[in-house]
């Protein structure tokens, strides 16, 4: 130590570097995380969807929904991709127009791919916020209250985890798909329901956890013995703490929500097709590949443009949950 | 052990009731019968069907049996007739195996027969899968931890990043299109080849079980890294234990506990996720039977697969926490 002040004492440079300002755990946190180029990445094309996302009326070439007559006759229906020529049906040969070809309906692919970014996004983030909220709210009450409500409220989450989940969306959407409630948002709607109705469990017990181990913290400790009422120990000294975990299960419920909206739109009981060019949600990236797979002779490339659209976001997502975790839990 | 055996199997009772509380419950919103899809039926034949698999009965008490019989068989009688509606019959049928008929069939074949049909299907498939998960995962993530950053680490990194992310009926899709358009391999029509284990199994096998290699893959390898650092494998090499040893005695077996615990839920993956794969595969199992239900409203058989489906997956649970106390003696004693 001495030695190390006397060089400080000489050396401007490094007695700065002693003299550094305190890193918070988040700060940490992030520039873990952008050592990891691989989560990086990742951000930057979220990002970029995102972008594509919101701006798809601007960014789309052609509208999403069904051509006119006279739309479809240039269109052509299973035209392939740009690239690809078809000899024996000259009309099917691509064209720069439709860069990825077009489908059964005369519908544009690339337009349809860009308007299908909506749906992985808002089905990615408002399940996730759903989930954590209830998933939160159960956890903070189950480790603070113990006792006979947190046994009551852990014996019910445990039901819940053990429900095979898929077929339960199945199930719930087959029964609410027809009804106005089941239609509300093409039935995004219902989707974001089932879809937090299940997944909270794991949430609350990571939460639950993470209180009963935080609850004999000294810091806790010493808030009671100051009289910091309960509610604020809750909210101001035990819920901060717990957010680092929180925010790595939330990161990666998001592709999990997505998987979901595409396996059940894949199913034919996901979202419902919207031929109406006016509405935001016109088609998502699921419907596409179920299309694609009947359409996997004649036009290929509905079902490539689409997996690899479900493809990179998925990773892309898992790839960030695991730089936070990794960027957020230090002993990993 | 008995014990513990008969608690789990007793704590099972109340989830199956739940599932089955919750898919009636669902089944009876939906909108339309499931005899008022096809051509116009006339009304006294949808009558005598309703009639016929007790679909004219109260959904869930019959309370004016239950009148009827307080007055003139007594409190015992009643409280049976109360229970005399289409949930009460069903799960009256379902705890003695009988799972009812199948409307799709109108009558002729029960729920029961058709899942003894196509559940061997379904059982070889998973198997294949569940075999090709750990045969492939385990030692992919012991590679990987083992040589840490190195090209080993990263090509199981990339393989299992991917088969954790990517949906399987978008992998299954991708791979039937690269077997018609590169190998001009044509899809299979025949379904005598689902009869008994054949090579047409591996292509949905390994695609079912490419989710759950992943996730072994993954775990095992940060399992294995945490392993590495404890203060009993520096023990160990400090005694000058050969690196044979230390890695087969040790290291892997120490870091298997946390890859068993994720098998109950790979279980219940490859029972979940095997009618999303049988329907991209076309596979004749119960997973295919399922979605065909789905699409015809064949509520009986939704109802019946359901359960027999959350049946696996709590069987699958339970026989995961028998292991642990196998692999661990600290658990068997706690």
């Amino acid at each position: 130590m001495a030695t190390a002040s006397n060089v400080a004492g000489t050396n401007p440079a490094q007695a700065q570097e002693f003299t550094r300002p305190v890193r918070s755990l988040w700060s940490d946190a992030w520039l873990r995380l952008r050592r990891n180029r691989l989560a990086m990445a990742s951000i930057v094309y979220l990002f970029l969807l995102a972008l594509v996302a919101i701006f798809a009326p601007v960014i789309a070439p052609h509208s999403p929904g069904r051509p006119t007559t006279t739309e479809l006759r240039e269109r052509g229906v299973y035209r392939q991709a740009a690239w690809v020529v078809d000899e024996k049906t000259p009309k099917r040969s691509g064209i720069w127009k439709f860069p990825l070809g077009t489908d059964s309906a005369g519908g544009d692919v690339l337009s349809r791919l860009i308007y299908g970014t909506r749906v992985s996004m808002v089905v990615g983030f408002i399940p996730m916020i759903f989930t954590l909220t209830i998933g939160i709210t159960i956890g903070l009450i189950s480790g603070f209250a113990g006792g006979k409500l947190d046994s009551l409220l852990m014996r019910f989450t445990d039901i819940i985890f053990s429900l095979p989940d898929i077929l339960f969306f199945i199930i719930v959407q087959t029964a609410f798909s027809q009804t106005a409630f089941g239609k509300t948002f093409n039935g995004l709607l219902l989707i974001f329901l089932s879809f937090s109705a299940v997944n909270w469990a794991s949430v609350a017990r990571l939460v639950r956890g993470q209180v009963l181990s935080l609850k004999e913290k000294e810091f806790v400790e010493a808030a009671e013995a100051v009289g910091v009422r309960r509610g604020s120990i809750l909210f101001r000294h035990i819920l901060p703490n717990t957010l680092a975990p929180i925010i790595v299960a939330g990161a990666f419920i998001v592709p999990s929500a997505i998987v979901t909206e595409a396996t059940l739109s894949f199913l034919g009981i996901g979202i419902q097709p919207d031929t109406n060019p006016n509405n935001p949600f016109p088609t998502s990236w699921g419907q596409m590949i179920l299309e694609g797979k009947s359409a996997i002779d004649s036009q290929p490339w509905i079902l490539i443009a689409s997996a690899i659209a479900i493809a990179s976001i998925t990773i892309a997502f898992v790839a960030l949950g695991d730089g936070l975790r990794d960027a957020l839990d230090p002993r990993q | 052990m008995i014990g513990f055996i008969i608690r789990r199997v007793l704590a099972m009772i109340p989830v199956l009731f739940l599932v089955a509380l919750i898919t009636f419950f669902l089944m009876k919103q939906a909108k339309g019968g499931p005899f008022d899809q096809e051509k116009e039926v006339a009304p006294s034949t949808i009558a005598l069907l309703n009639r016929k698999f007790g679909l004219d009965k109260p959904a869930w008490l019959n309370t004016a049996e239950f009148n009827n019989r307080m007055s003139s068989d007594g409190p015992l009688a009643a409280v049976r007739g109360l229970f005399d509606s289409q949930f009460g019959n069903y799960m009256l049928n379902a705890v003695q195996g009988d799972l009812g008929p199948t409307y799709a069939s109108k009558g002729t074949e029960t729920v029961q027969d058709k899942i003894k049909q196509t559940f061997p299907i379904s059982l070889r498939l998973g198997l294949i899968s569940l075999t090709f998960a750990l045969v492939v995962g385990f030692p992919l993530g012991i590679l990987g931890a083992l040589r840490q950053n190195t090209i080993f680490d990263y090509f199981s990194l990339i393989i299992s990043t991917i088969g954790f992310s990517v949906p399987t009926f978008v992998t299954g899709l991708v791979l039937l299109l690269v077997m018609s358009k590169v190998f001009g391999v044509a899809p299979i029509k025949d379904p005598s080849v689902w009869e008994g284990f054949s090579m047409s199994y591996f292509p949905p096998a390994i695609i079912l079980g490419l989710g759950t290699m992943a996730y072994i893959t993954r775990l095992t390898r940060s399992s294995v890294l945490e392993v590495k650092r404890q203060d009993y494998i520096r023990t160990a090499k400090a005694k000058g234990l050969g690196d044979r040893v230390v890695i087969m005695r040790h290291i892997l077996r120490n870091s298997l506990i946390p890859v068993i615990t994720i098998l109950g839920p790979a279980v219940a993956g490859l029972v979940t996720g095997s009618f999303i794969i049988e329907s991209v595969f076309r596979v004749p199992g119960i997973g295919s039977e399922f979605i065909g239900a789905i699409g015809s409203r064949d509520y009986s058989m939704i109802m019946g697969s359901t359960l027999f489906f959350s049946l696996l997956v709590a069987l699958g649970n339970i026989m995961v926490d028998l292991s642990y106390g196998l692999i661990d003696p600290r658990i068997r004693n706690s």
